[in-house]
């Protein structure tokens, strides 16, 4: 969409000067020139601007993704930043797991801030779709066998060269505890789950080592198709870590959209994913180990919710997703409640 | 009359109804589902409006309850979340939970009526 154009619409405020700033670094990257009008703000994506556009060479349109901080946007608490979180896409890749391939990574001479441009992987990202579409029924009864061989390979990613944070599970609820201290709001069923959480510390078990740890892996953060998910996407919350909290993040219920009687996303069962997880090379993980992780997974969304919530330093007022965000967090505290209150009994 | 009319219900119905049944409608993408939001936050405010006041006494009876103890109920709250941060076994107890959870419920039923928790707990 070129400023010339006259049709740009709200979301896209702003596609003609990234669009002008991008062109030079599509070219010197070898991706082609620019398809005119082409350049789209994806809604998706409340942290990150997520712009698709695309490119015509050699005869052929191929179709890319710039996901881009603009200039001086804070991250969200223990997100690592897009050059880190390229860098652990690539890795990832290397261990098989479906990526989208990266082709640049943003510089401060660029002129669009930080970020990275990805190849554009076609298929689906909406929960709700993949959840009741036709199209994906029959994918459904194995997305769950899927997810855990791939996680099995994700957590076997080659960690010698990524420059990313070491979180271990006490490191990890510390850092929880201090976001949420500094929000400022108090919740009886947030201090009731910080204190189990504390009491109920996984073991350090020297037989199942740190690994890479993706940190948002669920639908919504994954394209699915027909055949199965084509790309992990979203890994600002990428870390090192103890690789079951991917598992347990995977059975929250707040992921399972609706589909509450399905644990793992809301399209199948923790055993399944156990065994498939295991079968691809993943450790046998407890099933208490699970459970703590998707206890501190609905903690970790809830106050998240409130994070996203808040004014920003850029803006008084939070968008209206974001200030809507915030009143989600009681949905997390009854899944909290009915965890909790079984483990107590 | 000691309500004035039209009610503050009957103005966010209609402003609902005209966001969602008329405008809605007719835009799509980003400003489709910016008014989505907002037509569900408006919404929210209304139900808020109908149930906040009885849902907020409830939680203070549960409190005084829970905690033994009459007071204030941001007091109270402050004093629920320091024991239970500070007491592991507290939460053990029946009318702590019925505090717990019974408010959350309450709050859900304004917040978010269509989760999938709070519709196996009371839908």
């Amino acid at each position: 969409m070129t400023e010339g154009s006259g049709k740009v619409a709200a979301a896209d405020a702003g596609a003609g000067g990234i669009a002008e700033a991008l062109a030079p670094i599509v070219l010197r990257g070898g991706l082609g020139s620019i398809v005119q009008g082409s350049l789209k703000r994806l809604t998706a994506g409340a942290s990150q601007q997520s712009w698709v556009f695309c490119t015509r060479a050699d005869g052929g349109e191929r179709g890319f993704v710039l996901r881009r901080m603009p200039e001086g946007a804070a991250l969200l608490d223990g997100a690592v930043g897009p050059e880190r979180e390229a860098a652990a896409i690539i890795a990832a890749g290397d261990a098989g797991v479906p990526v989208p391939t990266i082709r640049h990574v943003l510089a401060p001479g660029d002129g669009l801030g930080r970020g990275f441009i990805s190849d554009r992987v076609e298929g689906e990202t909406i929960p709700r779709k993949i959840l009741r579409d036709e199209a994906f029924a029959a994918l459904r009864p194995r997305l769950a066998d899927e997810c855990g061989s791939i996680l099995a390979r994700l957590h076997g990613t080659d960690i010698a060269g990524l420059d990313l944070p070491y979180v271990p599970p006490r490191a990890k609820l510390e850092r929880l505890r201090g976001l949420y201290r500094r929000l400022g709001v108090r919740r009886p069923v947030f201090e009731a789950a910080f204190r189990w959480l504390e009491d109920h510390m996984p073991a350090y078990d020297p037989a199942r080592p740190p690994a890479l740890v993706h940190g948002d892996f669920r639908l919504g953060n994954l394209i699915v198709t027909p055949d199965g998910v084509s790309a992990v996407l979203d890994w600002e919350m990428a870390h090192i870590g103890d690789p079951v909290e991917d598992l347990g993040w995977l059975t929250v219920n707040s992921w399972r959209f609706g589909n509450r009687s399905l644990a793992v996303g809301g399209f199948g069962r923790e055993e399944q994913m156990l065994s498939a997880y295991a079968a691809a090379g993943g450790d046998m993980v407890p099933r208490g180990a699970i459970t703590f992780w998707r206890i501190f997974g609905s903690l970790n969304w809830g106050i998240g919710c409130f994070e996203m919530s808040l004014p920003t330093v850029e803006a008084e007022l939070p968008t209206v997703e974001r200030a809507m965000i915030g009143r989600r967090a009681s949905e997390t505290e009854i899944d909290i409640l009915d965890e909790l209150l079984e483990l107590v009994a | 009359m000691n309500e004035l009319h039209p009610t503050m219900a009957t103005l966010l119905a209609v402003s609902l109804e005209f966001l969602r049944g008329n405008l809605l409608p007719r835009l799509e993408g980003a400003d489709a589902f910016n008014l989505r939001v907002a037509a569900n936050a408006i919404d929210l405010v209304r139900r808020q409006i109908e149930l906040g006041n009885d849902a907020r006494s409830s939680e203070h009876r549960r409190l005084v309850r829970a905690l033994g103890t009459e007071g204030d109920i941001t007091v109270l709250r402050e004093a629920l979340c320091n024991r239970l941060a500070s007491d592991p076994d507290f939460i053990s107890r029946p009318e702590v939970q019925e505090a717990l959870r019974e408010t959350v419920l309450d709050q859900l039923a304004i917040e978010q009526p269509s989760y999938s928790g709070y519709l196996a707990a009371r839908g």
